[in-house]
């Protein structure tokens, strides 16, 4: 029987059911706990992510996630591809966020390379960024809600995910694997149209979340249970790599954006929401009005967008310009070379952290001067803020496991790539 | 309670909203003209085929998805003995369309292309070609290109002066 979390960690969760009751030999006067298989198909588990719980009637005794059910081998394949072809791989690790994780793989390759990109492509990547959050945070705020038992605001908070996704799908060409980022600045220009339908959506996105606000916020169920669930102290997430908005809720005021600017990050206003409490109920707090944060920092956004190029200028490693590849020989050269051998970026490593909807999301390169990258690694943020998990779920109820996961917010993608 | 009266009016309120729900196979969803959907195979607004078979679109691809075999016709004229499209493989980035420098292969607003079989997701030339010039439908590569091919010679391109000779002293 599994007496410790060391006992369930260490020998890995199979060995725990192995040894554990289901299979008997244990004294049926010890015996106090059950262990309880939650997931990979639970619908609260938000993907594969399978939980393994050691139960006393309804509380938790210890848990144990297990990871590895959506594994794809992303950074693996990452070695075998040019510095450009990693850019759609990107996409495909965190599935509501695509935007952020091509922004952090460019800006990290951007690092290596010293690439000057210009502030229209800043700005760009910042507005787009942001929409990704807003549409990150919608899933969030509809599947907890969902997990909970309020299925309304999951049908609400789609609608207006549909419209940023259709924003997505006018500038980028698709809804969820964008791929439009490119190291040194964006794969082409916005459609004209594109401003005009950001700014309606961002008009009407604040009431749209004063909507949700209305449908939970003061709401007895709601509120029940989601208040004094799944305590996470300062001291804890710092200790555990937690970020983002469960560190925020934490109490911790800490927000790349504002403290370790990229992107341009540093002329935009924006307040960093942060609560002291640190239970689910703060973190759907912070979040929500991280919502509104993110609605300011896109108009500023839009309403400041300068004129100019949206690639640096760098011919070796950006493709050249269509009409010009038409008449200069050198551009059509440049343009050969560059899709067949891609570019050599200097040897060295670099880490680039960006603050994804989730918390820190970082990826580290190492190059060895050839046109591939000898390791790509991503720090994900729901990797750290599961280990969390059994910190806020110990001692509570068997209800609030689900709570709470709904509150830290993981994409399975992410932790397994 | 207040919140509860409130919530209640909020999805009162919505029953008299506007339906965003689109009846799909009924009704068709629009996609934006740059939506990376369905690649097709475009012609030259001649009808000759734009694919000059550079291999640069196989290249490009991530997931080594497309395959060809350059030929060329009794005019010097080069183009793909075969191009084949493994859809089950394909993610749909765009990278060969931004790779391809005649225009030759392009992303379609076309999502619906499921398949019984997955074999026949494979899509060969014949599958792929289209009888127009899709997104660009002034593009003619060979009217510009250099290079002689049957029924236009060396300097007869568009905005092309005739070759130099470099065996005369004339200017």
């Amino acid at each position: 029987m599994p007496t410790s979390v060391e006992d369930l960690i260490n020998p890995g969760v199979d060995d725990v059911i192995a040894d554990s009751k289901l299979h008997g030999n244990i004294d049926p006067a010890q015996d106090q706990t059950m262990v309880l298989n939650m997931g990979p198909q639970h619908p609260s588990t938000h993907g594969v992510l399978r939980v393994v719980l050691e139960v006393d009637g309804e509380s938790v005794v210890a848990l144990a996630p297990d990871i590895g059910y959506l594994h794809t081998g992303i950074e693996k394949t990452c070695e075998a591809k040019f510095y450009q072809q990693v850019v759609p791989l990107t996409d495909r690790i965190d599935y509501l966020c695509p935007m952020t994780n091509n922004l952090t793989y460019c800006l990290a390759v951007e690092k290596l390379l010293q690439l000057e990109i210009p502030e229209r492509a800043q700005y760009l990547r910042v507005l787009l960024n942001e929409l990704t959050r807003l549409n990150s945070h919608l899933v969030w705020l509809g599947t907890h809600a969902m997990d909970i038992g309020a299925l309304t605001v999951f049908l609400y908070c789609f609608r207006e995910r549909e419209e940023i996704l259709r924003i997505f799908e006018m500038v980028a060409g698709q809804r969820m694997m964008t791929s439009y980022f490119r190291i040194g600045g964006l794969s082409m220009e916005p459609p004209i149209d594109f401003y005009d339908r950001v700014r309606n959506f961002l008009k009407i996105m604040p009431e749209k979340i004063a909507e949700y606000e209305n449908l939970l916020t003061g709401n007895p169920i709601w509120m029940g249970r989601l208040k004094d669930v799944g305590h996470l102290s300062a001291a804890d997430a710092i200790a555990l790599g937690v970020t983002g908005p469960p560190l925020r809720a934490s109490g911790v005021d800490w927000d790349l954006r504002r403290d370790m600017p990229y992107s341009g990050y540093e002329k935009f206003k924006f307040d960093v929401p942060v609560s002291q409490v640190g239970d689910v109920w703060a973190r759907y707090e912070v979040r929500m009005k991280e919502m509104y944060e993110s609605v300011k920092i896109a108009t500023q956004a839009l309403e400041g967008l300068p004129d100019g190029r949206i690639t640096a200028d760098a011919p070796k490693i950006i493709l050249p310009d269509r009409e010009q590849m038409k008449t200069q020989m050198e551009s059509l050269i440049h343009h050969f070379k560059i899709v067949t051998e891609g570019f050599a970026v200097p040897a060295g490593q670099v880490y680039q952290g960006v603050e994804s909807p989730r918390g820190e999301m970082g990826y580290f390169v190492v190059s060895d001067g050839t046109a591939k990258p000898f390791r790509v690694h991503m720090r994900n943020p729901s990797f750290a803020t599961l280990q969390a998990l059994e910190t806020m779920c110990k001692g509570r109820l068997l209800a609030d496991v689900v709570a709470v996961i709904g509150s830290i917010d993981i994409v399975l993608g992410e932790i397994d790539r | 309670m207040l919140s509860l009266v409130r919530s209640l009016w909020e999805v009162f309120r919505h029953t008299f909203a506007r339906r965003v729900t689109v009846q799909y196979p009924e009704q068709k969803a629009y996609l934006s003209p740059r939506y990376r959907g369905r690649i097709v195979l475009t012609r030259d607004p001649d009808g000759g085929e734009r694919c000059v078979a550079c291999n640069l679109c196989a290249v490009a691809c991530p997931v080594a998805c497309i395959s060809l075999q350059a030929t060329e016709d009794e005019h010097g004229r080069r183009y793909p003995e075969f191009f084949r499209i493994n859809f089950s493989r394909c993610i749909f980035c765009g990278y060969c369309e931004e790779a391809c420098p005649t225009y030759a292969i392009q992303l379609t607003p076309d999502c619906e292309m499921g398949e019984y079989k997955r074999q026949n997701l494979v899509y060969e030339k014949t599958d792929l070609m289209i009888d127009g010039p899709g997104k660009y439908p002034d593009y003619n590569f060979w009217r510009v290109a250099g290079v002689a091919i049957g029924g236009k010679d060396k300097g007869q391109a568009e905005n092309e002066l005739p070759p130099v000779d470099t065996h005369s002293l004339m200017p």
